[in-house]
C-alpha cells in the first residue's frame, strides 16, 4: 500500500514537473508589467529581420525615448507566413498588443472576427484629428461608421520604368497619362527592338493587388456583388500580353517563384508595383540602371483613376495595455512616425505638406515621377464582410487557371460567380 | 509436510503476485510520461476538435452550437468535395503502384541481383531526402523547358504539357513523384519479409518444377501476404493525409486541380479562419482512416487467431 501511494506521488511529482516546465517560460510574463513599473507592448510585424533597422528600429527608438515607461517587442513572421502565423496568434490567446494587417484587403476578415479594437472612441475620448489621413480611412479602415484601424503607410500603385531599357529600344518613357492600351503597346515595341530575355511588362497578378484594374471602368464595384463580366477586358489583355510575349507566361515566371525583386536584374522594362519599392530600389547599392515611375494606367474611355492601398495598424481587441497601445498607435501613425517614416522612402499614411516634403526629399527621384506620385486616390473593393477574402482567393485560384491556359475569360466570370454565390450561401 | 508444502505454495504465490503487482506500478510510472504527453497533446486536442466540429468557432467571437450544420455544408461545397475527390483520386493512383513496384524491386534485390547493395541505396535514397528538397528538385524537373519534358521531345512527343500548371496533369505530376519517392521504404518492409520465408518451400517448388514465375505467385506472394497487408494500409493512411510535397508543389494549383484534404483543413482553419468547420473535415478524414485502420485491427486479428 505504502509503495502504492509512493508511485501515485512519484506520478503526482512528473506531472507536476512537466506542467511546471510548461509554464516557465510564462512566469515570468505577468501580462507585460514589470518591476520598474514599465510596460512592454508586443507587436507583430512581418519581415522585420529585413526591414527592422532601416524601416522599423528609427521608429521603436524615438517612441521608447518620449515614452521610457513603455517597452516595445516586435514578434516577427516572414512575410509569406505572417498572415498566418498572426491568426494562430490571435485565436491562441497570445497577449500580443498591436499587429500590422497585411493589408487593407485583409483588415475587413480581422474586423470581422472581432480582433481589431474600435478606436472612435479613443479619438472622441481624446479628440484626436484624423484630417490629416485623407479618404483612405473612410474607405478602408472604417467598418459600421466606426474606425478599426490607422493607416501606417500608403501604397500609391505606380508604372515603374527601367530608363536604360527604354533607351536601349528607342522607346519613349512611359508618361503620367497612360492607358492600359497604351501600356500594351509600349511593352509590345520594347519587346520588338530589344534582345531576348527583355520582357515589356511584369506584375504580380495577384487579385487583391490588381483588383482595381481588374474591375475596369466599372465605378463602386463591390466584389460580393458586382457582376463580374466586367473584368473580361483586363483578362483578355493580360492573356494578350503573355501570348504576344511582352510579358513573361505566367507558369515559367510562378514555377522560378519570381517577384518584384527580378526588376533588380534589368530584364523587365515597365512593372506595376506599389510605392513601398520605391524603398527597395533605393537601398539596392549597384542596380546598373536608371529607373523612374508613372502614375498608374487606366482604361480608355473611364474616368482617369489610380490606385492606392494602405498597411493598417490595429489594437488587439484583448490588449490589457489599451492605453499605453493607443499611444504607441498614434505615434507610429501620427506626424512623429511619419516624419521618421518619410524619411525611409515609404510613403506614411499621416499626410501633411512637411511630411510630404520630408518624403520627396529624401527620395530623390525626376520631377515627373514626383509627380506620379501625389494627388492619387484610393479605391474599396466594396462593404467589408465574413468571406471577403474568401472571395477574393477563389477569384485568385480562377484567375491563374485562365492565365495558365486552362480556362478562358469567361470560364473565370462563370465559374468565380458559382463559387461566390456558394460562399454566400454557406455564410448564412 | 503436507501442509508446509501448502504454505510454501500460496507463500511463493503472494510473492509473485506482488512481483507482478510492483512491476505493473513500475511499468506504469515508465509509461507515465509518453501517456501524459499523449494525453495532453493529442487526446485532449481530438476531442476538442469533435467539439468544435459542431460549432462555428472562429478563433475569437463566442461560438455557438451549430449541430450539423457543417456536416451537411460540407457536401454542398465544392472546396471540400473536388479535395476528397482529389485525395481519393491521388491513394487510389498511387498506393497500388508504390505497391506493386516496391514487391517488384524487393524481389529483384533479394535474389542476388549483381550490386543488390549499391541499387538498395538509391532506391531508399528518396525515401531519406527531405521532402522539401525533393519536391523542389522535381519542381524544376516538371518546368516547360525541364528535364522530363526534354526527354519527351527527344523521343518524339511533339507539345508535351507544362506539367504543374496544367489542371489535367497536376495531380498525375504530384502522384509520379510520390510513387518514386514511396518506393524506397516498401521495399524494406518487403525486404524484411522476404528474409522470413522458408527456403524448403522454394526448394520444394523447384522439385515439383516451378519456374521463377510460379515460385513468385505460388510462394513468394502468399507467404508476404501479412507484410502487403500492412504496406498497403500505412500507405494508404500516408496518402490520406498528404499534405507537404503539395503544399510546396502546386500549393493545391493551378485553381483546385491539387487541392487535397489536409490542404483544405489548413486552409479553411488558418486561412479563412473557420475552425468550427475545419474541424468537421478532420473528422471526415479521421473517420477515412479509422475504416482503413479497423479493417487492418481485424485482419490482424482473424491472422493472429
Amino acid at each position: 500500500m505504502k509503495k502504492k501511494v509512493l508511485s501515485m506521488l512519484m506520478v503526482a511529482a512528473m506531472v507536476f514537473g512537466l506542467t511546471a516546465c510548461g509554464n516557465g517560460g510564462d512566469s515570468k510574463d505577468d501580462g507585460g508589467a514589470s518591476d520598474d513599473g514599465s510596460v512592454t507592448l508586443r507587436l507583430a510585424l512581418w519581415d522585420y529581420d529585413v526591414d527592422g533597422p532601416t524601416t522599423y528600429d528609427p521608429m521603436i527608438e524615438a517612441f521608447e525615448k518620449a515614452n521610457p515607461d513603455i517597452k516595445i517587442e516586435v514578434v516577427n513572421a516572414p512575410s509569406a507566413d505572417y498572415e498566418t502565423k498572426l491568426t494562430t496568434m490571435l485565436a491562441g490567446g497570445d497577449d500580443v498588443d498591436l499587429f500590422f494587417a497585411k493589408s487593407n484587403t485583409s483588415l475587413p476578415g480581422l474586423y470581422s472576427k472581432g480582433y481589431c479594437m474600435n478606436l472612435s472612441e479613443l479619438f472622441d475620448s481624446d479628440g484626436y484629428d484624423l484630417t490629416n489621413y485623407g479618404t483612405v480611412l473612410e474607405q478602408q479602415m472604417t467598418f459600421d461608421g466606426n474606425v478599426y484601424a490607422l493607416p501606417f503607410r500608403t501604397n500609391d500603385w505606380l508604372l515603374f520604368y527601367n530608363k536604360d531599357l527604354f533607351d536601349a529600344a528607342g522607346v519613349a518613357y512611359p508618361t503620367n497619362d497612360m492607358t492600359w492600351q497604351q501600356v500594351a503597346d509600349t511593352a509590345k515595341q520594347i519587346v520588338a527592338n530589344s534582345d531576348d530575355g527583355i520582357y515589356g511588362f511584369e506584375f504580380q497578378p495577384k487579385m487583391g493587388f490588381i483588383f482595381p484594374f481588374l474591375t475596369n471602368c466599372s465605378d463602386g464595384f463591390d466584389i460580393t456583388t458586382s457582376d463580374l463580366s466586367v473584368t473580361v477586358p483586363a483578362v483578355d489583355w493580360i492573356m494578350d500580353m503573355m501570348d504576344s510575349g511582352a510579358m513573361e507566361e505566367y507558369s515559367d515566371s510562378k514555377s522560378l517563384n519570381k517577384d518584384q525583386t527580378y526588376f533588380f536584374n534589368g530584364e523587365w522594362a515597365m512593372m506595376w508595383n506599389g510605392s513601398w519599392f520605391v524603398q527597395n530600389l533605393n537601398s539596392q547599392d549597384n542596380l546598373g540602371f536608371e529607373w523612374g515611375v508613372a502614375k498608374s494606367p487606366y482604361w480608355e474611355g473611364c474616368e482617369k483613376s489610380n490606385f492606392v492601398t494602405s498597411t493598417p495598424l490595429c489594437i488587439s481587441a484583448a490588449t490589457e495595455h489599451k492605453d499605453e497601445a493607443y499611444t504607441f498607435l498614434k505615434f507610429m501613425c501620427g506626424e512623429e512616425g511619419a516624419s521618421i517614416l518619410a524619411t525611409t522612402n515609404l510613403i506614411p499614411g499621416y499626410m501633411n505638406d512637411t511630411v510630404l516634403q520630408s518624403y520627396l526629399e529624401h527620395v530623390e527621384l525626376d520631377d515627373s515621377s514626383v509627380e506620379a506620385l501625389t494627388d492619387n486616390v484610393t479605391h474599396d473593393f466594396g462593404e467589408p464582410n465574413t468571406i471577403f477574402s474568401q472571395i477574393i482567393s477563389a477569384g485568385q485560384q480562377e484567375l491563374e487557371l485562365v492565365l495558365t491556359d486552362n480556362e478562358t475569360a469567361d470560364d473565370f466570370v462563370k465559374n468565380l460567380t458559382d463559387q461566390r454565390e456558394e460562399l454566400i450561401s454557406s455564410a448564412q | 509436510m503436507e501442509n508446509m508444502s501448502m504454505k510454501e505454495k500460496s507463500y511463493k504465490h503472494k510473492t509473485s503476485a506482488a512481483i507482478v503487482r510492483r512491476n505493473r506500478r513500475h511499468a506504469y510510472l515508465f509509461m507515465a510520461p509518453n501517456f501524459i504527453g499523449f494525453f495532453v497533446f493529442t487526446l485532449i486536442p481530438v476531442i476538442m476538435a469533435i467539439v468544435y466540429s459542431f460549432t462555428n468557432y472562429d478563433g475569437n467571437n463566442t461560438m455557438d452550437f451549430v449541430g450539423l450544420k457543417n456536416y451537411i455544408n460540407l457536401f454542398h461545397d465544392s472546396d471540400f468535395t473536388i479535395a476528397l475527390t482529389n485525395t481519393i483520386i491521388y491513394t487510389i493512383g498511387t498506393v497500388p503502384f508504390v505497391i506493386i513496384l516496391s514487391l517488384l524491386v524487393s524481389v529483384l534485390m533479394n535474389n542476388g541481383v549483381k550490386g543488390a547493395p549499391v541499387y538498395r541505396a538509391i532506391m531508399l535514397f528518396p525515401h531519406i531526402a527531405s521532402i522539401i528538397a525533393v519536391t523542389v528538385v522535381w519542381q524544376f524537373m516538371y518546368a516547360k523547358e525541364g528535364p522530363i519534358n526534354a526527354m519527351l521531345h527527344a523521343i518524339g512527343v511533339e507539345n508535351p504539357p507544362v506539367w504543374l500548371s496544367n489542371q489535367k496533369t497536376a495531380l498525375l505530376a504530384v502522384m509520379i513523384m510520390i510513387i518514386w519517392k514511396g518506393i524506397g521504404y516498401y521495399m524494406i518492409v518487403y525486404l524484411a519479409g522476404l528474409k522470413g520465408i522458408p527456403t524448403d518451400q522454394y526448394e520444394a517448388a523447384e522439385l515439383d518444377g516451378a519456374n521463377a514465375w510460379n515460385k513468385l505467385i505460388h510462394v513468394t506472394i502468399p507467404n508476404l501476404r501479412p507484410v502487403t497487408f500492412y504496406a498497403t494500409v500505412m500507405c494508404i493512411i500516408n496518402s490520406f493525409q498528404v499534405f507537404t510535397p503539395i503544399y510546396v508543389m502546386t500549393g493545391g494549383g493551378p485553381g483546385r486541380a491539387t487541392s487535397v484534404l489536409v490542404m483544405q483543413i489548413y486552409q479553411d482553419s488558418f486561412v479563412n479562419y473557420q475552425f468550427g468547420y475545419a474541424s468537421a473535415e478532420a473528422m471526415i478524414l479521421f473517420l477515412m482512416i479509422l475504416i482503413v485502420t479497423l479493417i487492418q485491427f481485424y485482419h490482424n486479428k482473424r491472422v493472429a487467431a
